[in-house]
């Protein structure tokens, strides 16, 4: 459940007030955009999808439960809004380029990232970013958000045993990724 | 798997890492667990990579996006009360355009009269008209615009910006007119009953 004072501001923004949204964005920009970073694997994508969940969720917020935490609800929506862009970018895709700029140097650290994320971390981020994309968003959605399989169903509007499959493949291709970066 | 010899499948050692098999599954594995180094090793497998991503760190957020997303949104809601004005004056002409027109044909009546056709043919084509032209104008209406986001916009906007004009005045007078329009062609031509004989 949302704290009183974030209930507080939820209240206002269902009324269409901006100021009070302008805090929510301020609170939730950065684990929202670690969301997009999880899954797409750019950081300028990451930080357009993130502004565009943002918008998206502003124009859902009268669906959103105030008896629910805010958090995992607004980065289900980034989740989503990225699901539906890699599908729709998978479309226009070339295959060749389908390789992530990101996976090949330091940029989505950030300027100063690479320093400060160790090796490991590295690896581990550079391994997600190869999985396929579904299994990529299973995990995001069950281990970094913790939803349900059948929340993760019902988010990415999948049937529950498709869902349940890309998440084991995933945590096991997850895996031997990073058993192979280790040899 | 069975007793002792063969290997938890994967599904079912990654379902039981979700906490996702009923009583008895969970019995069943646990006792080949306790029994079987290899599934236990490949249980410690995922377990670590379960763990490797809790542990990983969060990617700094290079600049502050709050102003830009609001500045979108209020854009968005420049957009959305100027598509607002847009349809109620639109809708506003029309209806008193519709509401004089109708009327205006059944009072002059020209079109039936020429072809010599008796009243409740007459009658017939006054109201295929009138239904003709309301199903226009809600046709345009949602073609015209998103009827969702102009009900929500509509919803919150009390007063116009920078005024203290009311959108529900312009609906009212729109109403009004149409009320007034069709208390004319009340008075002037009054309905008859279905089943009255000419």
């Amino acid at each position: 459940m949302a704290s009183s004072g974030e209930q507080a501001l939820i209240r206002k923004v269902k009324k269409g007030d901006l100021d009070a949204y302008g805090a929510i964005v301020q609170d939730y920009q950065s684990s929202v955009f670690n969301v997009c970073c999880r899954i797409l694997g750019n950081r300028q994508e990451a930080e357009d999808l993130t502004q565009e969940a943002f918008l998206r969720a502003f124009h859902q917020i009268a669906s959103f439960d105030l008896s629910r935490p805010f958090g995992p609800w607004m980065r289900t929506v980034a989740a989503n809004l990225c699901y539906n862009h890699l599908k729709r970018s998978r479309l226009n895709r070339v295959p060749l380029e389908d390789e992530r700029d990101t996976i090949k140097d330091n940029t989505i650290y950030g300027p100063e990232g690479a320093l400060e994320i160790n090796q490991e971390h590295q690896a581990l981020y550079r391994a997600i970013w190869e999985l396929p994309d579904m299994q990529r968003i299973a995990l995001e959605l069950r281990h970094f958000q913790g939803l349900s399989y059948k929340e993760m169903a019902h988010a990415l509007n999948l049937p529950l045993n498709t869902v349940r499959s890309h998440l084991y493949r995933g945590r096991q291709k997850l895996a031997e990724l990073l058993e192979e970066k280790n040899e | 798997m069975n007793k002792g010899t063969e290997h938890i499948s994967n599904d079912i050692l990654q379902a039981y890492l979700d906490q996702d098999l009923n009583q008895t599954e969970l019995q069943k594995v646990k006792i080949h667990l306790n029994q079987c180094p290899t599934c236990r090793e490949e249980l410690t497998r995922l377990e670590s990579v379960l763990t490797k991503l809790e542990s990983l760190p969060v990617l700094k957020l290079e600049k502050d996006l709050t102003s830009s997303v609001l500045t979108q949104l209020r854009e968005e809601s420049k957009l959305s009360q100027g598509i607002t004005w847009t349809l109620l004056l639109e809708a506003l002409s029309a209806g008193t355009v519709i509401s004089l027109l109708i009327p205006a044909v059944r009072a002059a009546a020209w079109l039936p009269e020429l072809a010599d056709t008796h009243a409740e043919i007459r009658a017939a084509v006054n109201i295929f008209l009138t239904q003709l032209a309301s199903s226009w104008l809600v046709w345009w209406a949602g073609w015209q615009l998103n009827i969702k986001q102009t009900a929500k916009s509509l919803s919150s906007t009390i007063f116009f910006p920078g005024s203290e004009f009311s959108p529900w005045i312009l609906i009212l007078a729109a109403g009004g007119i149409g009320i007034l329009a069709n208390y004319i062609l009340l008075r002037s031509n009054p309905i008859r009953s279905r089943n009255h004989k000419f």
